[in-house]
């Protein structure tokens, strides 16, 4: 073979593997990270496999979080709003995590209700303020709420 | 050069000569230059010191200023490609197939901008540097395209090969674009949804910031692809006569 | 604000500073790369301008001693 023919040939192979790749990459995400995915209903269903690594999804139950005076350990419960799990985890946990968040935890479930986690990962919500603004936000949508109930209440005593 | 009757079109005749621009662009340069330098100026005393700090990731979202900007252009960037080569393959404009060489590196570094900057802010946000989903695999996708097209425009001997073959890939990977984009609509990603323009989503005081840097990095992209492409012409005009009176040596 | 409370972003100057301080560096690397392309380019033309006076000369010669 002539040697610019071989350039060539190895340039087109090259290519085609580089665009494979590529294409391979993408499918990998669209599929196979969706698989390993449960929610905690379906874990304590018994349909996620033991001594796999999988990934659970749902939101930190207000009041679970329970951290170990002297290392990083941490406990904290999720649910999907039928069905709660247990998470444990030893190391530092994404700054969006708290009680009421989003979160995704990778590991390995010890028993069908308990998952040791090796990763932590919080959801963002695309909302970005000021500390400030949150606080009023928080404490209008507070007030909205008691004078709502306060309505509900007299609505409730002029029957 | 340019039919006058046509006026309407002379631009566009006129951005096919590569002396025309050649000669026009080193006027342009120092103005864009001016420019640039005083936004990223304001840009970045509100980026890094003049805006809020977010209720919950603190001093991070400081790193949104350029993470989304870069994003945006990377995007742009590989469309402009895109079309560049449209217009070379059916009207066969040498500049065309010039303009879309040249953005090729400066797309490559905007996505290479995102990916770290992404990494660099997930890092202590989300709590990972990467996962694959959707959103940064298909961003990293982005980045192979943007390497195939280099590799694949200067693996040719013969330039007009090149140009085509290159400018084919071009079109099919732009296909990749609007699945950056929806990404974070169709499919469960632990990347965040759309907010850049959504009302109500990102605090004003924040939004100011954020729109300087993305005018700025516009800019900053203009001329990284006017410094290119006058390279390129200098590259492909090598051998004319106006180029070498050009240059003085 | 003191100067070290800007540089430390709270607890995040880690990334926040890595962030802006590498994509400084690859926006310089970036031009780097185009001057160092710009002097390869220069270069070539020269050759090229030195190859043509050269085949010029050489005619001018020949008829000379003809």
């Amino acid at each position: 073979m002539k040697a610019h023919r071989k350039k060539k040939l190895i340039t087109i192979l090259s290519s085609l593997v580089l665009l494979s790749t590529a294409v391979g990459l993408l499918l990998y995400a669209i599929g196979d990270y969706a698989d390993a995915f449960y929610e905690p209903s379906r874990v304590v269903n018994g349909d996620a496999p033991l001594n796999k690594t999988i990934r659970v999804g749902g939101l930190v139950t207000t009041g679970s979080v329970k951290r170990a005076k002297d290392s990083l350990y941490v406990e904290f419960d999720i649910t999907d709003n039928q069905e709660v799990i247990t998470i444990t985890f030893d190391k530092s946990l994404p700054d969006l995590f708290r009680e009421g968040q989003g979160i995704m935890a990778e590991g390995k479930l010890v028993d069908s209700k308990t998952l040791k986690a090796t990763k932590v990962l919080a959801k963002h919500d695309e909302k970005y303020m000021p500390p400030e603004i949150a606080e009023t936000l928080k404490k209008s949508h507070k007030d909205g709420v008691k004078k709502m109930e306060q309505q509900g209440e007299k609505q409730k005593g002029s029957y | 050069m340019a039919n006058s009757s046509m006026s309407s079109w002379r631009w566009f005749h006129q951005l096919g000569s590569p002396k025309w621009f050649y000669q026009k662009s080193a006027k342009w340069l120092p103005w864009l230059w001016a420019i640039t330098t005083m936004l990223l100026a304001f840009g970045l005393y509100y980026s890094l010191y003049a805006s809020p700090v977010d209720y919950q990731q603190g001093n991070s979202v400081r790193i949104m200023y350029i993470h989304v900007p870069a994003a945006a252009l990377s995007m742009v960037g590989y469309l402009s490609m895109a079309v560049c080569a449209v217009i070379g393959l059916v009207w066969k404009m040498k500049m065309s197939f010039m303009a879309m060489r040249a953005i090729a590196p400066i797309g490559a570094l905007f996505t290479l901008i995102t990916l770290f900057t992404g990494s660099l802010w997930g890092l202590p946000t989300w709590g990972t540097w990467w996962e694959w989903d959707a959103r940064m695999t298909s961003e990293l996708v982005l980045l192979f395209l943007y390497l195939g097209f280099i590799a694949l425009h200067s693996s040719f001997s013969d330039r007009n090969k090149a140009d085509r073959s290159a400018a084919i890939l071009a079109i099919v990977g732009a296909i990749n674009v609007p699945i950056i984009y929806g990404s974070v609509k169709w499919w469960n990603t632990l990347h965040q949804a759309y907010s850049v323009t959504k009302k109500g989503a990102i605090a004003p005081e924040m939004q100011t910031p954020l729109f300087i840097m993305i005018g700025a990095f516009y800019l900053l992209f203009a001329i990284m692809v006017i410094v290119r492409l006058r390279l390129e012409i200098i590259n492909r005009e090598a051998k004319s006569k106006w180029l070498q009176a050009e240059i003085t040596l | 604000m003191t100067l070290q409370e800007f540089f430390a972003m709270g607890n995040h100057g880690f990334y926040v500073w890595w962030s802006y301080g590498l994509t400084l560096l690859v926006i310089v690397l970036l031009f780097i790369g185009f001057a160092w392309y710009k002097k390869q380019l220069l270069n070539k033309i020269k050759s090229f301008k030195r190859e043509i006076g050269q085949k010029a000369r050489s005619v001018k010669t020949e008829k000379i001693s003809d």
